[in-house]
């Protein structure tokens, strides 16, 4: 072991536990800082971030009232995090039967994985994590909620879930996803989905998302662009899935984000 | 336990009951450092007849995070010549380092790196082997690698 006076000087001498307790340091400020999901805030406290007219104008035209969003720990996780606590979230307002119905429908696209190709023993784990949660809900209060979802070990596995799904609905349907992967030069799709999706802290692209709800097939998503493009208002990308109906007809969700160039944030109406 | 533990024991349990070809668990006694060797099975003459070991270290953020994974030398075990293998056994993969995914397993990586070793007739080390070496760090983790070349 080096004296502590050594470290920031000679990065050399590190040794493995060192690293990782610094590094665990540096997480846990970070995390005082920014909890991976934060509270509601109303959309007047997004508003006086900016000075700037054009996001102003834009951020005025989302609503006003009731309107509002909850931040999101910028991680390279945060549009999978968000989706997820949201999805839970607008699930939790449901009937006990509803929220059965709806665990019963995605576990029902548990087969996906599957047909990727992907072991079970791989898996499981997370997949385990996200129906522990359903089991829970019922009984949980938002607060609650909120706190799961602070817990790294119960919102990565969700996370990596979701990525999983997403990832191999793209596997299963690769000539709906080919033309937009392959750029001239042949298109490896296992090698996209690994690189893009799969990898944990990598951020969601548009087919990320596109896959993902389809691969849910009960949520539809809405992404709020706030960015610098011409217009007082923001532009909306709709994502809806392709299959219209689940087994057991689960009700359907209706998901927003709003994106600010590199990050996503749960948006509320 | 941990949940981490949960995974390796199942990842374990898959190995030795069915184990793929040329891929072995040579030392596996607890979850914190397993043993694994390797050999190819082509008749790829720079590796013909050899077995290699790998060793795997966990931390209790596994599988999110990637294991610590590098060969180690012993007696009868040397380190694979291969232009993205370091003499000291580091590995240059992106699966280990910005290609890791938590779906990825003990048995999967073991098997990445055995065909990155059956598609290899290169007997050298990378060409700055000397200068890694010599300032390494002791995890091959803390190395910020460069896949420059994924044609090797």
């Amino acid at each position: 072991m080096v004296e502590e006076g050594q470290l920031a000087s000679d990065p050399d001498l590190l040794d493995d536990l060192t690293i990782l307790r610094l590094t665990q340091e540096i997480k846990d400020v970070e995390a005082s800082k920014n909890p991976l999901v934060g509270d509601f805030r109303p959309i007047s406290v997004l508003l006086d971030e900016y000075k700037d007219t054009t996001f102003r104008n834009k951020i005025k035209a989302l609503g006003g009232g009731n309107a509002g969003y909850r931040p999101v720990r910028g991680d390279g996780n945060c549009a999978w995090r968000a989706f997820a606590f949201r999805y839970f979230e607008l699930l939790s307002k449901l009937s006990k039967e509803e929220i059965e119905a709806s665990s019963n429908g995605l576990q029902a696209r548990t087969s996906l994985l599957d047909e990727a190709g992907y072991s079970d023993t791989g898996y499981i784990d997370f997949v385990e994590e996200t129906f522990n949660l359903f089991q829970k809900l019922p009984d949980m209060t938002p607060e609650q909620l909120v706190t799961e979802f602070n817990n790294a070990e119960v919102s990565s596995a969700i996370i990596v879930h979701f990525r999983l799904l997403a990832a191999a609905y793209i596997k299963t349907h690769a000539d709906d996803y080919i033309p937009f992967i392959d750029h001239g030069e042949g298109a490896d799709i296992g090698e996209y989905c690994n690189r893009n999706i799969e990898a944990f802290s990598v951020e969601a692209d548009h087919l990320a998302l596109s896959a993902l709800v389809n691969s849910m097939i009960t949520v539809d998503l809405g992404v709020v662009y706030m960015d610098r493009s011409a217009g007082d208002e923001a532009v909306v990308h709709k994502f809806s899935p392709v299959e219209s109906s689940a087994e057991g007809r689960p009700p359907s969700l209706m998901i927003d984000l709003l994106y600010r160039p590199g990050h996503y944030d749960i948006f509320y109406k | 336990m941990p949940g981490y533990t949960k995974r390796l024991g199942r990842e374990l349990g898959d190995l030795k009951t069915n184990p793929a070809v040329g891929i072995s668990v040579f030392q596996a006694d607890d979850f914190r450092i397993w043993l694994i060797d390797i050999q190819v099975m082509d008749n790829n003459p720079l590796y013909a007849g050899k077995t290699f070991r790998l060793q795997f270290r966990f931390t209790p953020t596994y599988p999110i995070e990637a294991p610590e994974v590098q060969f180690i030398a012993s007696l009868g075990r040397e380190i694979p010549m291969h232009p993205h293998i370091y003499s000291n056994g580091h590995i240059c993969l992106d699966v280990l380092g910005s290609g890791w995914s938590p779906i990825q397993t003990v048995g999967s990586v073991s098997m990445s790196i055995q065909s990155m070793l059956a598609g290899n007739d290169r007997n050298e080390r990378p060409p700055d082997d000397a200068r890694y070496i010599a300032s390494a760090p002791i995890s091959p983790k803390q190395t910020r690698f460069v896949y420059h070349d994924d044609n090797v």
